[in-house]
């Protein structure tokens, strides 16, 4: 690249040793640009929009209303419920989905037999859109004509017209068993892939010091894989936060709003009541607690030592 | 034998001067229709040869019968939309078949191609506003429901239609006058065309039930006493998006109005929301199980399928009930009712119950029968209306007459080549002898169906109409889910209704409520 500039006398005029060093930007300043347009940009004039009173149906322009629409929260019972919704289904979702996720990465990885069959279904699993699975999800559920409730009443006597997702009790509990028939298998290959990377010999010298497989697991297994739990918890809390497919299929937020979390929330805000100011401002708060779980997350794995 | 040869001579005799004198007759009126019809005013340009040696001109007889008004339907000259294309919203599902259908007709007839472009059901209104305020062109003609109108017609997204209508008349006279004046103008001006003229119906199984409940609290205690061994006796559709329609039935039977239209204060959870809602929570008891998440197909299977003894629906269960493709209760077996009502109304001036029968005669004529009060929702409906955006508007305006033209909507609201999920809002349709012949019972229903639009009771039609509705959902499912009672629920849509006038421009809005007439008794 170089030679062809200095073959060039015009180039070679303004190539001098400053200009080689700057030329790895040039090659991403395009990406730059884009990365600026299509998010940069969005993001400086929502966080300018959380401080307007802008709704798009009055036809009004933008007003200035300052932090009215982060103190309007404070007194928002649907947004305070949507958290409170947030928070239980993520952290149920989460750590459901390590525990089981563990338990069967352990198996697979210590000779469960059929652990191949296992990863092929795991694998059809996760590559399935969450569009599909929430529609098969919605008739497994059906309470009358669902083979969910079929199935468990054949075999555990379970009432007959369970309701999955019309009870308030059970809505949460539904979205949950869902999310972690969706990600567990992630989970499960990924600690699967940390278990094979751990040395044998390691393994070995353990079980020749008389290491139990408990012994082995607590202080052989867990503390090399635990870098790997932290970025699943991590990816996995920011994607239980923003979900919104599965709640828009199976739920729509109800009964009431007792599956309404807070995407959802934020949608209707968006788009139902083309309060864009309210919703930019909601939207920040969303973006603001998933920095803060991930500042959580990456100061522990900064701390890991293996 | 001599005597009866001479009687049977005699008859012949008679015979023989009865078919001359016919003959004479025929002669005699032959030759004055010939003189008439001479005596006609001739059309230049049309020859016809008399005798061999004198030529005369004289006019075709036209074919002068008028079509009926029935028959009548749009025509071109040759294809003059020809490279033309127009963008037609629908819904998805049921909706969008018929625009399929007739689009690719209005193609043979004109040469303009109609694209469908549907929406999911429930999510048309975020759709529909998100593409009008961004200006993406995306639709040309839009399938609006009458409750967006405030958003979309006030929200100058729509063509005025005035000139079209004054030199091709969509058939207005038509076209049943609560429909046409609560659905098609806005202000002054005329922004689209009824094409579905929806009312809520009672439908029950004549099998099972002597006589249906007139009120809604006969419409809980029979749902109760006919629920065993797997049959119940009513379901609800409580579906977000739907579930408003339930709940606006009774509350409009119990004489609910939404807001004061002196003030525009929400008026929602007066006792007769109260009362309805806790009418709406104790009718889901005996309900099948899940029924808090069943939508509308849902509940007509439930009937179609013979599990439920009555429901109330939209127009469109009254011919697919004897659907044998669709449903097991074939046979005229469904009968047809009013709306339930109640026998004591809320006075929302004088914040007092009053006597059905106390009601003033101008209210009661269309209301109250055997001293029950009813009121059915006319919930949904739609109105096809041409984008300012649209780039053919004049293909674009063709298209809604021919759709909504007596002829074609006719086949539509008959459900003739495709189901179409458009209900009767013509004259024509209800008289049409075809409409009424087209299932047994369906004369019956016509007439009720008739009764229910004259008690009808329409959605509000002020901007930001699907918000406050969205609100009061979000509280009927919360109560009907058993996480409130019906006065907390209806107290919190009060509340937030009042912030949402606020936000919006409570003058603006009382405006455009008191452009609908009130009176104490709703809507």
């Amino acid at each position: 690249m170089v030679h062809e500039h200095s073959e060039n006398p015009f180039l070679l005029f303004f190539w001098d040793e400053t200009m080689k060093k700057k030329e790895p930007y040039l090659y991403v300043i395009p990406a730059l640009i884009a990365i600026l347009l299509v998010v940069i940009l969005p993001l400086i004039y929502s966080l300018y929009m959380c401080f307007h009173n802008y709704n798009l149906t009055t036809g009004r322009p933008p007003s200035f209303s300052g932090i009215t629409n982060f103190l309007n929260m404070i007194y928002d019972a649907r947004f305070l419920n949507s958290l409170k919704v947030t928070a239980l289904f993520s952290t149920g979702a989460v750590t459901i989905e390590l525990l089981l996720g563990l338990g069967i990465a352990l198996l697979m990885g210590y000779g469960a037999k059929l652990s191949s069959v296992i990863k092929t279904i795991f694998t059809l699993i996760i590559v399935t859109p969450s569009i599909v699975a929430g529609y098969m999800w919605k008739i497994m559920f059906d309470s009358i004509y669902g083979p969910l409730n079929y199935i468990l009443n054949r075999l555990f006597g379970f009432p007959a017209n369970f309701e999955w997702t019309s009870n308030v009790n059970m809505v949460i509990p539904s979205l949950i068993m869902v999310d972690v028939w969706q990600w567990t298998p992630f989970v499960s290959l990924v600690l699967l892939a940390g278990i094979y990377s751990i040395p044998i010999g390691i393994q070995e010298a353990a079980r020749i010091d008389g290491a139990s497989s408990f012994q082995l697991f607590r202080h052989i297994i867990l503390p090399i894989i635990k870098p790997l739990i932290l970025v699943i918890l991590l990816i996995r809390f920011m994607d239980a936060i923003k979900l919104f497919d599965m709640v828009f299929i199976l739920t729509k937020g109800g009964p009431g709003t007792a599956s309404e979390i807070i995407s959802f929330y934020t949608y209707i805000v968006a788009f139902k009541n083309f309060d864009i100011g309210y919703a930019s401002a909601i939207s920040w708060v969303t973006v603001i607690l998933i920095e803060v779980i991930c500042l959580i997350f990456i100061h522990m794995l900064r701390r890991v030592k293996i | 034998m001599g005597e009866e040869k001479k009687k049977e001579e005699a008859i012949s005799r008679r015979k023989y001067l009865g078919a001359v004198g016919g003959l004479a007759t025929a002669t005699v009126v032959g030759w004055g229709l010939a003189g008439y019809l001479a005596s006609r005013p001739s059309a230049p340009g049309v020859v016809k040869t008399i005798t061999e040696t004198k030529t005369i001109t004289v006019t075709p007889t036209p074919v002068t019968t008028p079509l009926s008004i029935q028959e009548q339907v749009p025509t071109w000259v040759g294809k003059p939309y020809v490279g033309q294309k127009i963008i037609q919203h629908t819904e998805a599902g049921l909706q969008e078949e018929q625009f399929h259908y007739y689009g690719a007709k209005y193609e043979e007839l004109t040469g303009c191609k109609v694209d469908v472009s549907p929406t999911p059901v429930g999510y048309t209104y975020e759709k529909l506003l998100t593409e009008l305020m961004a200006g993406t062109r995306a639709y040309d003609i839009l399938f609006l429901i009458p409750m967006w109108a405030g958003d979309v017609m006030g929200g100058g997204y729509l063509l005025p239609l005035d000139d079209y209508f004054k030199t091709k008349d969509p058939w207005l006279d038509d076209i049943l006058p609560i429909f046409r004046e609560r659905y098609m103008k806005w202000g002054e001006h005329w922004y689209g065309v009824t094409s579905d003229g929806d009312v809520f119906n009672m439908y029950y199984r004549k099998d099972i039930i002597d006589k249906p409940p007139e009120t809604w609290d006969e419409y809980v205690e029979m749902a109760s006493t006919l629920r065993k061994n797997g049959f119940y006796g009513t379901a609800e559709d409580c579906i977000k998006g739907e579930v408003r329609w339930w709940f606006i039935n009774r509350f409009a039977a119990y004489g609910g109005r939404f807001f004061n239209p002196d003030t525009m204060d929400p008026e929602i959870n007066s006792p007769a929301g109260i009362k309805a809602l806790e009418n709406q929570i104790n009718t889901l008891k005996y309900c099948p199980p899940g029924n808090l998440e069943w939508d509308c197909t849902k509940m007509r299977n439930a009937f179609y399928q013979g599990n439920i003894g009555f429901f109330i629906d939209w127009p469109d269960p009254g011919l697919e009930v004897e659907n044998p493709e669709l449903s097991k209760v074939t046979g005229d077996k469904t009968g047809f009712a009013l709306i339930p009502g109640s026998r004591e109304v809320w006075d929302n001036d004088n914040k007092t119950w009053v006597k059905a029968d106390d009601l003033p005669s101008d209210i009661k004529k269309n209301h109250v029968f055997n001293g029950v009060y009813h009121s059915a929702s006319l919930g949904y409906g739609c109105v096809l209306c041409i984008t300012k955006t649209c780039k053919y508007p004049d293909a674009a305006y063709d298209f809604i007459r021919y759709f909504t033209s007596p002829k074609i909507s006719l086949e539509v609201v008959m459900d003739k080549y495709v189901l179409s999920g458009l209900d009767p809002y013509r004259y024509s349709h209800i008289n049409s002898k075809e409409l009424q012949e087209r299932t047994p019972g369906y004369k019956e229903f016509l007439r009720i169906e008739n009764l229910n639009i004259n008690s009808g009771y329409p959605d509000p039609r002020i901007r930001g109409g699907e918000r406050y509705f969205d609100v009061l959902e979000t509280y009927i499912l919360k109560a009907l889910a058993g996480e409130m009672n019906a006065k907390q629920a209806l107290d919190t849509v009060a509340n937030e209704w009042k912030k949402i006038t606020d936000e919006l421009g409570r003058e603006d809005l009382l405006k455009q409520w008191q452009a609908s007439p009130h009176t104490p008794y709703g809507p």
